[in-house]
């Protein structure tokens, strides 16, 4: 009955469909360039209305040379947008941009502007907040002025191709949505899975569900220390420190602390059934008190992190389809692995038992 | 009939404290040395620094103080009361006793604290209610914990430590985010929602224990 139960443990295609989803998430989702950016701008942060102002660009992934139809634009919103005077190409990447400010029609407000740049290769690329328009002052006459263009002159569509978005604090390190944000949502299943397993096993008292259930927890220690190496490393590159005092990442962390203490409270007993009962049940018990720490209390105190104090996580802008393409698929790949190496772990424990118990 | 006997098992409780009085003694000799170590280290505390370390300590005294409270029992003793009493009855007494132990232990270095350092609290109906919540979650889960690891011969406090102390995070936080309301450090408009938060995750701990005991109770 029991080998009946454990069938699909031994067969192939769920872990070959998991490594090829890993492999196609690990090969595209190193592969796939950034769509081009600004990465960064040389010039003044604010100026008068009427200003002449050159705005140095210095573009990533960009060719400002061989790309055609070149333009740059400041954009103030979907109705006020004046166009570069004049454009003048230092190298592939690197660009000066010429214009001449109109007056922002506010009184009191300094208003920033974005700048937007397009050309035949590359398709659009944005910079917010590029500079700001100072208040206007009582002495100029707005009519004298340069007036705002209402639209663009003519759109031109995006050049085909799988990109993926650029972000300027992100840069490459976008990537990391799939393996880290990734790791975090498979862990979540495999704990579930844990949690399943416990709960049967206190109802059918069945030592299988006992070694399904530690197998599957030992799985998602794994990708909790994974998910905090990922996290850290991002942080690094972000954030510029390894660790923050962050609420989710500490809580974070202590949500290990408390499975590993499982695995301790598993160690320290050793009568089996003993440590089957004992083990589910506190296994039952960390599960439901991660609850407040992980969703209650991370929601309560200000966090950098995606997903807290006003940030967006997984919403909007931040997950456009090219992502999707590999986000998806790897979190699919690293549950069904996950799953891979707790079945082995949990047959590993099987068979240990059995030679055990032979002598 | 049901509270009544819950009643008796907390009175039973409390007169093996009181017998045993060197448990209970040692207790308090334990948190006043604490809090006097505490108290040399700084000599001075600010408002910030009163309200963790109290909390600290209360937090290391109450885990010291529960962390015998089922294995205390012999073993035949408690196939006695498995055969009196519902695990129900004998979980919730236990956490009952316990609180009012643990509340006991708080009281002892909140005048302590009070005593050797200058009392910060400004809002104490605040600061109480905060205590309530936060210490009954807190003895929540030692009590089960305790009860997980009662069958252990050796290492006890260890593995009561390392089990207990990251579940009381979630408690601690909001106890010490609470009380630091209360003294006036940090403005909060939102602090009834904390309470609220609090009383939640305390609800919470006790319906599971009550359903889980009863699979530890069998052994």
């Amino acid at each position: 009955m029991e080998l009946s139960k454990d069938k699909w443990m031994h067969r192939w295609y769920w872990k070959i469909a998991g490594a090829v989803l890993m492999v196609y998430v690990l090969i595209g989702g190193m592969i796939t360039p950034l769509k081009p950016g600004i990465e960064s701008l040389d010039g003044p942060l604010s100026a008068k209305p009427g200003d002449y102002v050159e705005l140095k660009i210095k573009g990533y992934n960009a060719h400002y040379v061989t790309g055609k139809n070149v333009k740059a634009w400041l954009k103030l919103d979907d109705n006020h947008i004046i166009p570069a005077v004049n454009l003048r190409y230092v190298a592939e990447d690197r660009l000066i941009a010429m214009f001449i400010l109109p007056p922002s029609g506010r009184k009191e407000e300094t208003v920033p502007l974005t700048l937007v740049l397009y050309n035949t290769m590359d398709g659009p690329s944005i910079l917010p907040d590029a500079i700001s328009i100072l208040p206007m002052t009582g002495e100029i006459d707005p009519n004298q002025m340069i007036k705002w263009h209402t639209s663009y002159e003519q759109l031109l569509p995006t050049p085909p191709g799988i990109k993926f978005p650029y972000r300027n604090i992100l840069h490459e390190t976008i990537r990391n949505t799939f393996f880290h944000v990734a790791l975090w949502l498979s862990m979540v299943i495999i704990l579930l899975a844990g949690l399943y397993h416990a709960i049967f096993y206190l109802r059918t008292k069945n030592t299988r569900h006992d070694k399904l259930s530690a197998s599957y927890n030992s799985v998602a220690i794994l990708y909790g220390l994974l998910g905090l190496a990922t996290g850290s490393i991002w942080a690094r590159f972000t954030w510029g420190t390894w660790w923050t005092t962050d609420i989710k990442l500490n809580m974070a962390a202590i949500a290990m602390l408390i499975y590993a203490a499982y695995f301790i409270l598993r160690s320290s007993i050793t009568d089996f059934d003993k440590r089957a009962r004992f083990s589910a049940v506190y296994s039952i018990f960390a599960f439901v008190a991660l609850i407040p720490l992980i969703f209650v209390i991370p929601r309560l105190y200000d966090s950098l992190h995606p997903g807290n104090g006003g940030n967006p996580a997984l919403g909007g802008e931040d997950l456009d389809n090219t992502l999707r393409l590999f986000f998806y698929p790897s979190i699919i790949g690293m549950i069904l692995l996950g799953v891979w190496m707790a079945t082995l772990s949990y047959r590993y424990t099987k068979s240990e038992e059995k030679v055990m118990t032979q002598f | 009939m049901y509270l009544a006997r819950i009643a008796e098992l907390v009175r039973k409780d409390f007169l093996v404290e009181i017998r045993n009085a060197q448990t209970i003694s040692a207790i308090v000799l334990f948190t006043l040395t604490v809090v006097f170590i505490v108290y040399k280290s700084f000599n001075a505390l600010a408002p910030l620094q009163w309200n963790v370390m109290l909390w600290i300590v209360v937090l290391i005294s109450s885990l010291n103080a529960l962390v015998k409270s089922f294995s205390a029992d012999a073993a035949k003793t408690s196939l006695f009361y498995y055969t009196l009493y519902h695990p129900t009855e004998v979980i919730v007494a236990k956490i009952v006793y316990n609180f009012m132990l643990t509340l006991v232990i708080f009281l002892i270095a909140y005048v302590a604290f009070g005593f050797f350092m200058v009392n910060p609290v400004k809002d104490f109906g605040l600061f109480i209610q905060g205590t309530c919540l936060g210490l009954f979650g807190i003895c929540t889960i030692f009590s089960f914990v305790s009860a997980i690891i009662s069958s252990q011969e050796s290492g006890v406090v260890l593995l009561m430590s390392v089990l207990a102390l990251p579940l009381t995070i979630p408690c601690m936080l909001l106890l010490i985010k609470i009380s630091s309301v209360s003294m006036r450090l940090m403005v909060d408009s939102s602090v009834g929602n904390d309470l609220l938060i609090l009383a939640g995750i305390d609800i919470l701990l006790v319906g599971l224990v009550v359903l889980l005991f009863g699979e530890l109770w069998k052994s």
